[in-house]
């Protein structure tokens, strides 16, 4: 079970709600596989990968706003994402045949979750808090 | 979420900043490889989060439970970890078996013994429980250190480059024993290593440190293989040839033949690194065969020397013409490689695995 | 002279690897600055501070002379006073020289009848303090001795005129004292240099042409030097540090110059005096000591014995070499020992055994708990080194550890002055506040006593506790903390039981060197209170050494056991015994 602690939050509204709808696909994802309800998992999977994508071009955005000196660094992070998507979606269509297919899919849902997309995001935390509240 | 998580950790010696802004998870059940040279602070990172060195920002959380941020320190020993050092560390005045309980003494005597004897049976240790550790080899102590580590159960299991001290021969055995034990007791894994053979094999993550305290990239073995995110990166995992090719047309022109490229910049010159075995030898110079197979004529090379590595050689060649005239390459192919073929030999490249870098 | 500074535990003979004060890589640690000043460095430095105090009371009296007579001493003594000790130690350094080299040079290289026994057997001579063995040949080899009765009786002589004898109580003869005595520092030492040369660059040079004793010149020796340096100056300490010898033999060193000024001028200042210009030598000697040290080639001690060449001597060489090497343990403890026995048997006296056993009673009271007092404080220091391993701290220690080189003359002087004052202080402070008088505390007490042997004696159980210590790796203490154990439980379960044979290796060596000492026993004992070693003294002085011949044998008894335990070092460093440890 994932969840979001103080620890992970970025203390941004709009980055702090996807990470936590995210945390929440990842946990059905994760449940379908357990419970063996593959045509369940296939569904979750694309619309979690749909919801990251809005995720990134919102942040990007943010992050455009503000100048954030490493926006180029992130959008390519991003962008070089796009091959890992591609396979979990490969691999949540072969989930109902293949324990392989299973294990790989929980594990990269995850660490995709956990270090591409909030731990990464660690990295400007402090660059937004700063910024939003010299705005305010 | 259970496991390991390490949240914008800071460290620095005096002014030296050696861990910069790192945050990771090490998900229970998983095997974390960070790869790095001497120096770059993996260790570091490792004793921080056993709790062997004070944390001076940022947090560190495991299995749910902050031990350590900026109010928050919790003592080595509440952690419930197990921690594998380079040098083993077995407490040279107890036997064997008694290293094992040290970290058992919760429990009652009867159990321990049990959980101690059925450690030591899954490292292949059992028949020497009574010996002490100066009687056993560098491979026999690895093991059981492995099995002292896990006998308590612990949450997160915590490696310091635990394979450096034995031989090479040793090696590949004692790695696969101890990731097969290590995936057995489905605990979460964070290793420490300089050897990137070894972190692509035991790894599911790698992430690669550099010398400054920052991760150059983190992904899974053959995504970092396959994609590296930098030359320093493409080079530590294996010898890369390199050479230099001009982009024209959307092509990178070299002296193997016009070659695709994507997403290089027009008119620059670009270095290209590619691995051994992403270029072939032919007797043809292939401009006429079919659609399948590497693009390009290939370029007219001498064959220097070829070495068997048992069931495939490395042979070094150097290029004859073209702007790539005179570089020496080295390339992998199946099997042996005949040098008393005569005839003309030709290099080609795979676009497949070649790496751009601009040529800064 | 303390046979545990050379081997074992303490300085290893080879190299010294935990050089005095140098921790291991920080376990646990705590980096902000203004941790430094805590419980363990406070502890550190309040204890080299009192190691410092004497020495500091003795130069600043110096300087500072409440009844000055250094001009006096200037032009009277002070000149006979150094070409004395130089002449003793430039003799003593050249004796030792020869018979510790060579004696070594032949048990390590050469193969002769005997040669096994010899390698530890050549130690012997270390369990006989000097003066003891210089009352033994006194009674022997004097007038009135069995040596030259027998040779009048032989040769008909009647008296002194008709005959040259070496008048043994001379210079010449305190310099034969004690090389025979302090050659086995040189021998060990050497001995190890030997060993730890690669016999390829002996056997290169061989082959290369250059016979044996021509290898030997050019190659063995230099190479051997830095360890033959140290041998040196720790015999040239021991020699500075002598007083029963001199003493009874009145020649006059800087140590009876500095006792006969005190007790016999009554004057404390003149004495702090002489006890500087004799610290110019310590100080000299301690530079030549550290360089040596730092020269030397740190071997790993557990790489495997290495095979030797073994010179064979046959026929006469062999028994030669046989003779060369019984001979100094012959002269230097077997046949004072034997007199010693035959005196012992011959003045056979209940009474006497019974004083004698009350004195031996409190020498060992005495030896025990300076012994344990040493130890715990090395424990603290070697700790706090272990712990928070500062600059500072490391300092600290050399500094509380310098009391090895100090003479016993030297640091009784300070020791009294130091606590007179502080008597006098505390005294006054009473009398103006309190109405009373407090009297002499500390001056004259157990504590005087114990304070001067811990001074004295504090670098010999740092050296062994830190070399004890420092086989509990920091990763043993993080597999422990791991595994559970918070620090007091790692301290109990792993610490204890790996340092223990070095703790109580380290409370047996003060132990022996407290039994021994008696520069500082005579000045600070209490009065009516008597150790065997001052006992033997004062008995030797008043020519009654059959009756005193008990004692003594207790005492080199005693110091037997350390060249029993330095032997088995030895012994298990031959191939076929585990190594190195």
């Amino acid at each position: 079970m994932a969840k979001i602690t103080p620890s992970f939050e970025i203390e941004v509204e709009t980055i702090d709600n996807d990470h936590r709808r995210l945390v929440d696909f990842t946990n059905q994802i994760t449940a379908a596989i357990d419970d063996q309800q593959y045509a369940e998992c296939a569904r979750l999977v694309p619309d979690f990968i749909a919801l990251s994508k809005r995720h990134f071009a919102r942040e990007e955005a943010l992050l455009d706003k503000f100048d954030y000196p490493g926006i180029d660094q992130h959008r390519q992070h991003h962008a070089g994402l796009d091959d890992k998507m591609e396979t979990m979606l490969t691999l949540a269509g072969r989930v109902e045949d293949n324990r392989l297919a299973r294990e790989t899919l929980r594990r990269e849902v995850f660490f995709f979750l956990m270090d591409d997309v909030i731990n990464e995001d660690m990295d400007f935390k402090k660059f937004l808090v700063d910024a939003r509240s010299k705005e305010k | 979420m259970q496991g390991l998580h390490m949240v914008a950790v800071h460290h620095a010696y005096g002014s030296t900043a050696v861990l910069n802004n790192i945050s990771f998870t090490v998900p229970a059940g998983e095997l974390v490889c960070l790869l790095g040279p001497s120096g770059c602070g993996k260790t570091t990172l490792l004793r921080i989060a056993a709790g062997m060195e004070r944390l001076q920002a940022g947090s560190v959380i495991i299995d749910e439970e902050v031990v350590a941020d900026a109010t928050i320190h919790v003592p080595p020993e509440e952690r419930r970890i197990g921690y594998m050092f380079q040098d083993y560390a077995l407490f040279p005045h107890l036997s064997v078996l008694d290293n094992v309980t040290f970290g058992l003494f919760r429990r009652d005597r009867v159990t321990a013994k049990e959980r101690a004897m059925e450690m030591l049976d899954q490292v292949g240790m059992a028949r020497h429980a009574a010996r002490f550790p100066h009687m056993l080899s560098g491979g026999q102590q690895q093991r059981v250190a492995l099995a002292r580590a896990l006998a308590p159960e612990p949450r997160l299991f915590l490696l310091d480059e635990p394979f450096s001290g034995l031989d090479t021969g040793m090696r590949s055995r004692v790695r696969a024993e101890t990731l097969a034990v290590l995936k057995r007791n489905n605990v979460a894994t964070l290793m420490v290593t300089h050897d990137p053979q070894e972190a692509m094999f035991m790894a599911d993550r790698i992430k690669v440190m550099g010398a400054n305290g920052h991760i150059l990239q983190t992904g899974a073995p053959a995504d970092i293989y396959h994609k590296p995110v930098d030359e320093y990166v493409a080079h530590l995992f294996g010898d890369m040839n390199m050479f230099e090719a001009r982009v024209e047309h959307g092509q990178l022109i070299s002296s193997f033949g016009a070659i695709a490229a994507d997403a290089a910049v027009e008119g620059t010159i670009v270095r290209v690194l590619i691995r051994p075995e992403g270029m072939t030898l032919s007797n043809t110079d292939g401009s006429n065969t079919d659609g399948g197979g590497p693009q390009g004529g290939g370029a007219l090379v001498d064959i220097l020397s070829a070495h068997l590595l048992g069931n495939s050689s490395l042979v070094r060649f150097r290029v004859r013409d073209g702007i790539n005239g005179g570089a020496e390459f080295h390339v992998r192919v199946p099997g042996s490689f005949d040098l008393t073929e005569i005839g003309p030999i030709w290099a080609r490249v795979d676009p497949d695995h070649i790496f751009l870098y601009p040529l800064v | 002279m303390t046979a545990g500074r050379l081997g074992f535990g303490g300085w290893d003979v080879a190299s010294e690897q935990a050089s005095m004060g140098d921790p291991p890589t920080r376990t646990l640690s705590a980096g902000r600055l203004w941790r430094w000043l805590d419980g363990w460095t406070l502890a550190t430095l309040v204890i080299a501070g009192f190691a410092l105090v004497p020495i500091a009371a003795v130069v600043y009296l110096a300087f500072t002379p409440s009844d000055n007579i250094w001009p006096h001493l200037v032009s009277t003594v002070l000149a006979g006073y150094v070409t004395t000790t130089l002449t003793l130690m430039l003799g003593v350094g050249i004796g030792t020289l020869i018979i510790g080299v060579g004696t070594a040079w032949l048990v390590t290289m050469c193969r002769f009848p005997g040669r096994r026994i010899f390698e530890w057997g050549m130690l012997l001579p270390m369990a006989m303090p000097a003066y003891i063995i210089a009352y033994v040949y006194t009674d022997i080899l004097e007038y009135a001795g069995p040596l030259q009765g027998m040779l009048r009786d032989l040769f008909g002589w009647s008296g002194k005129r008709d005959y040259w004898f070496p008048e043994i109580r001379s210079v010449g003869g305190a310099i034969a004292m004690m090389t025979l005595v302090l050659y086995p520092y040189v021998y060990l030492l050497s001995r190890a240099a030997f060993l730890e040369q690669s016999m390829g660059m002996f056997e290169a040079s061989r082959s290369l042409g250059r016979g044996p004793w021509r290898s030997f010149f050019t190659v063995a020796l230099p190479l051997a030097r830095p360890g033959i340096v140290i041998g040196l100056s720790l015999v040239l300490m021991e020699t500075l540090n002598d007083f029963g010898t001199v003493d009874f033999f009145a020649v006059n060193t800087f140590s009876l110059g500095i006792f006969d000024v005190w007790l016999n001028m009554n004057n404390v200042s003149g004495a702090a005096q002489l006890a500087t210009v004799m610290l110019l030598f310590v100080a000299l000697l301690v530079f030549f000591e550290r360089y040596a040290r730092r020269k030397q080639r740190f071997h790993n001690t557990s790489s495997k014995f290495q095979a030797l060449p073994g010179f064979p001597l046959t026929g006469a060489r062999g028994l030669g070499a046989t003779a060369a090497c019984l001979l100094p343990v012959l002269l230097g403890f077997a046949l004072p020992t034997l007199v010693l026995l035959h005196y012992a048997y011959l003045h056979f006296d209940p009474e006497l055994t019974a004083e004698i056993r009350g004195h031996a009673i409190n020498s060992i009271k005495l030896s025990v708990l300076a012994g344990a007092m040493a130890v715990v404080i090395a424990i603290i220091m070697a700790y706090s080194a272990r712990i928070k391993g500062t600059k500072v701290l490391r300092a600290a220690s050399r500094v509380a550890a310098m009391g090895y080189a100090v003479p016993g003359a030297v640091l009784a002087v300070g020791v009294m002055i130091v606590l007179g004052n502080l008597d006098n202080g505390i005294d006054s402070f009473a009398r103006t506040n309190f109405g009373l008088s407090t009297g002499l505390i500390f001056s004259g007490t157990i504590a005087a006593v114990t304070f001067g042997y811990l001074v004295r004696f504090l670098a010999l159980s740092l050296g062994t506790v830190e070399v004890g210590l420092a086989k509990v790796t920091p990763s043993m203490d993080g597999a422990s903390r791991s595994l559970g154990r918070g620090a007091f439980a790692t301290m109990r379960l792993v610490h204890l039981p790996l340092i223990r044979a070095s703790v109580l290796t380290a409370v047996l060596l003060v132990f022996v060197d407290c039994m021994k000492e008696l520069p500082m026993t005579v000045i600070l004992q209490p009065f009516n209170f008597q150790t065997l070693a001052s006992f033997v003294h004062q008995y030797a002085s008043d020519e009654q050494l059959g009756d005193a011949a008990l004692a003594a044998l207790s005492i080199v008894g005693v110091g037997v056991v350390p060249v029993i335990l330095l032997s088995l070092t030895i012994a298990k460093s031959r191939p076929g015994h585990a190594v190195g440890d």
